[in-house]
């Protein structure tokens, strides 16, 4: 093994690095909403992701209670929203030491005139897992499994994980929608 | 008469040097016979005349026993029966021996042979002997000389004082196998002196009938040693032939002869005495003293020979055990008067012409006695006559003044019978207990008598009549104490058995409290018992609080370390967050290139899968560090666990030691109790053993007491009877005095009736 250079190394260890292999379908967002509900998000949507200390957030007053404070990030001013509150469930990310955030770029309007115009939000939530590929047909358009206060907003399901036993379903949501409906 | 004085002369000298006992009868009779023919002359006197010159003739005899002090040469004269330097060899030891013992005197050694030895012995040429027995009893009645000790002759390891004859001849002759086979045959004997190897066998022949041995044997000669005598019969120059016992054993032992060679003729057998012998036996020889008036000289030799130790090296030379106290040598002058040999050849060969030569001198004092007696005889029968005529004439006289007397006598007798006879008469009555009789006075001696006798009557009146009162005084006082006697014994009895009834009681209580010791002995023991376990308890205890304390150490020991074990997690834990925070960033970061390489289009396609693979690496490092914290957080949920169970552990560990500690000191009270109880039951048992002692005495005491009542009853009981014996005796007086008649009839009536009644 000590012959090994770090590049050897990291190919024995990780081999799908390396792997050329092209991988189809397009990239969602896996966040844990609550303890029992993840949820999916276009990673089209996300700037970026950060944790960031409750210390950077500016807390606003006479605000809807969802909202966290005001946050800064690449020269951007913007509000910072706790989404499972958004989404209608219980707070969350309530005074947190750090909060785990991603910036979000959501069109202003559905209206056509103002088309050009983003808007930046920062969404805590209170775990960002990682990135899934996954084919736009895998998803059910049924979302009869998902709690009935986000299903206005479900795009479609997904079984998460080969194991049929442990029914973890993930839910798409449509950020646009959600943010038109409740902001 | 001339010679007959030198003959006495020469007879004195020579008993006084030989014999004093025999010259004294002799002496007696020479006087008897002088006194015989001169009455007048006083015998006594002539002894007296006589006993100087016979002491001076002793004194002069005697030799002169001790010059000076110092080493006074003292000769010993041995028998030589064989080689004289043998003799000396055997002896020499025993002169040295005397020589030390005995200081002041230097004893020599003078051998000679059978004939030399009697020159030697005539002439006083030694002041000692040591010699066989027959030539000892013969230097004994010859010469004065007297044993001191006999001999303790050591044969075969054993002493024996005895010794015999042993007539020998060879074993393949068989014309010889009793006494009476010697008749004419050759025959050998040591010396016609030597006791054992002559004398001996000459008296076995004699008390087997034949006097005159020396015709019975054809041929006697004599080989002067024993040695001589065994060789001769040994080599046939003689058919028999006669030695001392053991001569024979010592020359097989030299290896001079064999046994077997020889046969025993007479052989006889004597208990105890292991030699071959044909003889009875004799006394062995004797060491003799020649006639001296050193007493003391024979007393120290005595003493050393009887001191002489066996295992010294002049008993050993001797090959003897010593020596003993002077034997009785009476069987040797028994042997030498049946074989007339000196000193007593002169009685057996009476001749006529031996006695007349022999015993002139007592013929002539018989003659003389005999004229004495016979002069004597007349002269005093002549005397005698004289004295009878004048005794009868005086008796004559006499007789005629007796008639005289005799009649005159008669007539006064006559009177003072009848003056008896009257006042005998009037006294009669009195024999018969009738005292009012009185005598009539008259004159003369009886009338004296009568006074006297009425006198006495008088008095013995008197003497009755008080005899009867205090009779009948004692008579009735008596059956007054018989009465409270008995009552006494009788008391005495009751009082015995109440005494005995008392003494039981005791003794049943002596035996419970024998019990109660017993119980309290066995008690004793228990607590004892227990004293000794309660203290094994304590004992054990301590190791029991020791382990609790090491368990209670172990248990802090291990709560520390396993406290540190949960420090160790938390630790742990704190670095599973740093690693957890370091995925969440990897996580977002790869994210964050996913966007930006989403961004890039097509171009950052490849960036995308790496950052896509970084994130899954991310989020695998999440959950691994999930994982970890939670099996963290069971370990430090157990720790705690444990650290809990373990404070219980140790607060057990305090609450046990604290019981340990009640329980040790509750049994040291158990101890102390036990000493206690120990203590208290020995000295129960104590008391109870002094109690016992107490009521052993008590039981004791009562005994006595028993004893001493019943004593009483005896002796109050023996007083009744004395009482009564008395009683008894007081009748038989009063009956007595009854016979006296004292005149007055009706008191001695009522006096009779009283008694009557009190018996």
């Amino acid at each position: 093994m000590n012959n090994l250079t770090t590049t050897d190394r990291l190919k024995d260890l990780l081999p799908q690095l390396f792997s050329q292999q092209q991988r189809e379908g397009n990239y969602y967002l896996r966040l844990q909403l609550t303890d029992e509900t993840i949820v999916l998000l276009d990673l089209s949507y996300v700037q970026e992701s950060l944790t960031i200390d409750s210390s950077q957030i500016t807390a606003v007053p006479n605000l809807p209670e969802y909202v966290v404070g005001m946050m800064s990030s690449r020269n951007q001013v913007f509000l910072a929203l706790d989404l499972a509150h958004l989404a209608g469930f219980a707070p969350t990310t309530l005074n947190q030491r750090q909060y785990q955030t991603i910036v979000v770029q959501v069109a202003a309007s559905q209206n056509s005139d103002r088309s050009n115009e983003f808007n930046l939000y920062g969404l805590t939530v209170k775990r960002i897992q990682g990135i899934s590929r996954i084919l736009p047909e895998r998803f059910e358009t049924s979302v009869t499994a998902a709690p009935e206060i986000i299903r206005p907003f479900v795009r479609g399901s997904i079984a998460d994980g080969d194991d049929e036993s442990e029914v973890q379903r993930l839910f798409l949501i449509d950020l646009p929608r959600l943010i038109s409906t409740k902001i | 008469m001339q010679n007959y004085q030198n003959y006495l002369s020469q007879r004195f000298s020579l008993s006084c040097q030989t014999k004093k006992t025999n010259s004294t009868w002799k002496l007696a009779l020479v006087l008897l016979g002088l006194g015989s023919i001169f009455p007048t002359f006083d015998a006594p006197a002539i002894a007296e005349a006589v006993q100087p010159q016979v002491l001076s003739q002793l004194a002069q005899a005697t030799p002169p026993a001790k010059a000076s002090k110092e080493d006074v040469v003292v000769k010993v004269g041995v028998l030589s029966k064989e080689d004289p330097t043998r003799t000396i060899a055997q002896w020499q030891p025993t002169m040295d021996y005397l020589s030390q013992t005995i200081p002041g005197y230097k004893f020599e050694i003078v051998t000679a042979g059978f004939v030399e030895m009697r020159e030697v012995a005539k002439n006083n040429g030694v002041d000692f002997f040591i010699v066989n027995p027959g030539m000892y009893v013969e230097f004994e009645a010859d010469y004065g000389v007297n044993r001191i000790a006999t001999l303790k002759n050591l044969r075969l390891g054993k002493p024996y004082t005895e010794f015999g004859g042993l007539i020998i001849t060879k074993a393949d002759n068989n014309q010889i196998n009793q006494l009476e086979d010697l008749k004419g045959k050759t025959f050998m004997a040591v010396s016609p002196t030597s006791l054992g190897g002559w004398y001996m066998t000459e008296g076995v022949l004699y008390e087997s009938g034949i006097e005159n041995s020396e015709k019975f044997l054809g041929d006697l000669s004599f080989g002067k040693t024993h040695d001589n005598v065994i060789k001769a019969v040994a080599n046939g120059e003689v058919e028999a032939g006669t030695i001392r016992t053991d001569a024979l054993e010592r020359a097989v032992q030299r290896g001079d002869v064999k046994l077997e060679e020889f046969k025993v003729v007479n052989p006889i057998e004597t208990p105890g005495f292991p030699f071959l012998h044909s003889t009875p036996l004799y006394p062995e020889w004797p060491f003799a003293a020649a006639k001296t008036d050193n007493l003391e000289l024979k007393e120290e030799i005595a003493k050393a020979l009887l001191n002489m130790p066996a295992d010294s090296a002049a008993a050993k030379a001797a090959k003897s055990d010593g020596w003993t106290v002077p034997l009785n040598y009476r069987p040797v002058h028994d042997l030498f008067i049946d074989l007339d040999v000196a000193p007593y050849d002169e009685i057996g060969q009476v001749t006529i012409e031996n006695l007349i030569k022999d015993y002139l001198w007592l013929w002539i004092a018989l003659g003389s006695v005999v004229v004495a007696l016979t002069a004597y005889a007349i002269y005093s029968q002549r005397q005698s006559i004289i004295q009878e005529r004048k005794n009868q004439k005086s008796l004559n006289d006499l007789n005629k003044s007796l008639e005289l007397n005799a009649a005159e006598q008669q007539k006064q007798r006559e009177d003072l019978e009848n003056a008896v006879v009257g006042l005998m008469e009037a006294l009669e009555p009195a024999s018969d207990g009738d005292l009012t009789v009185r005598a009539q006075l008259s004159e003369g001696d009886v009338g004296i008598i009568a006074d006297l006798f009425n006198a006495i009557i008088e008095n013995l009146k008197d003497i009755a009549i008080q005899v009867k009162d205090s009779a009948g005084q004692v008579s009735s006082s008596l059956s007054q104490n018989e009465g409270s006697v008995r009552e006494i014994a009788e008391k005495a009895i009751s009082e015995a058995e109440q005494i005995q009834a008392a003494l039981s009681s005791v003794e049943q209580m002596s035996s419970s409290i024998q019990e109660v010791a017993e119980n309290a002995e066995k008690t004793a023991v228990i607590s004892n018992d227990a004293f000794v376990s309660a203290k094994e308890g304590n004992t054990v205890m301590d190791r029991t609080v020791d382990s609790i304390q090491g368990l209670r150490t172990t248990i802090g020991d291990t709560s520390k370390k396993i406290k540190r074990l949960g420090e160790s997690a938390q630790q742990i834990s704190q670095v599973v967050a740093l690693i957890d925070q370091i995925a969440l960033k990897t996580n977002l970061l790869a994210i964050n290139a996913s966007v930006e390489a989403a961004r890039a289009g097509e171009l950052g396609q490849g960036f995308t899968a790496v950052a896509e693979q970084v994130g899954a690496l991310a989020e695998q490092s999440a959950n691994a560090t999930q994982e970890i914290a939670q099996l963290i957080t069971g370990i430090q949920q157990e720790t705690q666990e444990v650290v809990a169970a373990m404070e219980t552990g140790t607060s057990q560990v305090v609450d046990s030691t604290r019981l340990v500690e009640a329980t040790k000191v509750s049994l040291g009270t158990v101890l102390t109790k036990s000493q206690e109880i120990d203590l208290l039951m020995k000295s129960i048992s104590a008391a109870t053993i002094s109690q016992a002692e107490t009521s052993q005495a008590v039981t004791e005491v009562m005994m006595l007491n028993s004893q001493t009542s019943q004593e009483r009853s005896l002796s109050s009981s023996q007083v009744a009877q004395a009482i009564q014996s008395t009683t008894k005796i007081l009748g038989q007086l009063q009956d007595s005095v009854a016979q006296f008649k004292v005149s007055e009839i009706e008191e001695i009536e009522e006096e009779t009736m009283m008694f009557e009644a009190s018996t």
